[in-house]
């Protein structure tokens, strides 16, 4: 609920009505558009250029939202080996793999078979500034 | 008189977030998901937050870390100075999650919360806060306990079980009076809610050295040699609800924060000054407004998380001898902490202030009138502690005094991620 309501801004006066008045709207509120859980979302900063061909460069700010489900193509932040990491996801007969491109090579990481990976929270969007 | 408004069976729960600081800080650095963990108080004075591990290495609550720094040393324990920053913000999550389990809430600290869940339509209470648990460690990474009982002091208890327990809950409600009254003489009489340590000595004196003990006690025996609020715990024990619920968005804050990263850096004491003038006067206007009197103040200065080579982050919390409101006598506390935390030649990101301990001016006022009657002033102290530690069980005094002078030795272990802030937010690696 917003507490301000559009104004009819047009006083009667002499020369030409601005033409914006007839479509006051409230201006676009991102936090509204982008993030849909503000409890389960944190804004968590990208290094490094590894997810460069999935559109994720260094700096960018993820999106991240936890309460949303892992889908296959999600590109999700996990718990890997200890440390934060941002990669794709793909399904694959019921299972999801992490795609990672080490040596060149697509190589299928099993999540659930690796005890010491876990999800983390699903990318929503991805900021990037240009 | 007491007990005539408390007629119908209350459900209560209480959500406590396990080792809360710890868990913060584990959120994003895996690295120290499965280690002992320690979190510092202002000025990396004591130890406030611990991990289950240090617990079990023997590291205590509220003990000084130079102290503990061989144990340190010893078993790799992770150490961060606190982060009231990201504790804050999560903090602020947890409590929302809440709002979609319970209409009624009380905020009873950073990490705790009661909900009254006695008109809400549930099924089955067991499965509700297991789902609650679910959720909330879900959305925010943070592990939490929940107890239910029918009263607040009750779901004290159940919650001490359900954090001695694998899936972290305990429901009260559906175990029978024997089994409860067992509970109880397992717990002593010391860490019942609402017992401090000057009423837990003369309880044992009178050789009440359980929480069944303490249940089964006469009324007239409590109400002689008490006060008020011993005889509210016995009739809580007995199952009959007495302590008010402040409830949802009508409870009133216990803390007040206000501020601000600069615009550009700023260097002089008197840019500062200025900063932390005008955050003063903000917050004291907006506890006024609330009816609320300050216990404590906390102020800091840091520069930018950044300045890898330099970054500074000075705190200062003074205790006020008495409660107030009067924007001049804070000003002049946080004036004169200011003066003695800063260090020249910094370049300096943010200044804030902090009121903490925020009392109902009413409630406070009555407290004073109440000491004028009472026989000992044994229960001056009674008052104090207990609010202490009904407001400020997680912002220890940590005796900053000792500190001063010393402070530039300071090394600082924190974290210095902060969700709420686009600058200092917590990184992930694509590699």
């Amino acid at each position: 609920m917003k507490d301000t309501l559009p104004l009819i801004l047009q006083k009667v006066s002499a020369g030409f009505p601005s033409p914006a008045t007839d479509y006051i709207e409230e201006p676009i509120n991102l936090n509204d558009e982008l993030i849909k859980n503000p409890s389960s979302t944190f804004l968590i900063r990208v290094q490094g250029n590894s997810m460069i061909e999935h559109k994720i460069t260094e700096g960018d700010v993820l999106i991240v939202d936890r309460s949303l489900k892992l889908k296959s193509n999600s590109i999700a932040v996990l718990n890997f080996e200890g440390e934060l990491v941002v990669k794709k996801i793909i399904q694959r007969n019921n299972k999801y793999f992490i795609c990672s491109t080490k040596n060149n090579s697509l190589d299928y990481l099993e999540i659930e078979s690796c005890l010491d990976t876990q999800l983390w929270g699903v990318v929503s969007y991805v900021i990037h500034k240009v | 008189m007491l007990y005539t408004k408390c007629n119908k069976k209350k459900i209560i729960a209480l959500v406590d977030c396990n080792s809360f600081y710890v868990s913060c800080e584990r959120l994003f650095n895996p690295k120290i998901k499965n280690v002992p963990v320690v979190v510092l108080s202002n000025n990396d004075g004591c130890v406030i937050s611990r991990s289950t591990e240090a617990k079990q290495i023997g590291i205590k609550m509220g003990e000084p870390y130079f102290k503990v720094k061989h144990l340190v040393k010893k078993n790799n324990i992770a150490v961060f100075s606190s982060n009231y920053a990201l504790y804050g913000d999560l903090s602020r999550r947890v409590m929302n999650i809440l709002k979609k389990f319970s209409s009624c809430i009380e905020y009873y600290s950073i990490d705790e919360a009661f909900l009254d869940l006695t008109d809400m339509i549930i099924e089955n209470i067991n499965d509700y806060i297991v789902e609650m648990k679910k959720i909330i460690y879900q959305y925010t990474g943070i592990p939490v306990s929940i107890g239910v009982a029918s009263t607040k002091t009750l779901a004290k208890v159940a919650n001490f079980l359900a954090k001695k327990k694998d899936n972290g809950v305990e429901n009260l409600t559906i175990r029978s009076s024997n089994e409860i009254n067992s509970i109880l003489q397992k717990i002593d009489v010391r860490d019942i809610w609402g017992v401090g340590s000057q009423l837990s000595k003369l309880y044992k004196k009178n050789n009440i050295n359980n929480g069944y003990e303490l249940k089964i006690k006469n009324t007239a025996w409590i109400r002689k040699n008490t006060n008020i609020i011993g005889l509210k715990t016995v009739a809580e024990l007995n199952g009959i609800s007495c302590i008010d619920f402040n409830d949802g968005e009508n409870a009133p804050r216990k803390s007040c924060c206000v501020s601000r990263s600069f615009g550009k850096k700023v260097e002089t004491l008197q840019e500062l000054e200025q900063s932390i003038t005008s955050h003063c006067l903000n917050a004291a206007e907006k506890i006024r407004q609330d009816q609320q009197l300050v216990k404590s103040v906390v102020i800091f200065i840091k520069t930018s998380p950044f300045d890898q080579s330099n970054f500074i982050s000075l705190s200062k919390k003074v205790d006020l001898p008495i409660a107030t409101d009067d924007s001049f006598v804070l000003l002049d506390i946080c004036l004169k902490a200011l003066s003695e935390i800063f260090i020249k030649g910094q370049k300096y990101q943010k200044a804030g202030v902090f009121f903490l301990g925020l009392q109902n001016k009413e409630n406070y006022q009555a407290n004073l009138f109440s000491i004028k009657d009472s026989e000992k002033s044994g229960k001056l102290m009674k008052i104090l502690d207990d609010a202490n530690l009904k407001f400020g069980r997680n912002f220890m005094s940590v005796g900053d005094v000792g500190f001063r002078g010393s402070w530039k030795m300071r090394r600082d272990y924190s974290s210095r991620i902060d969700t709420s802030d686009f600058e200092c937010l917590p990184t992930v690696n694509s590699g």
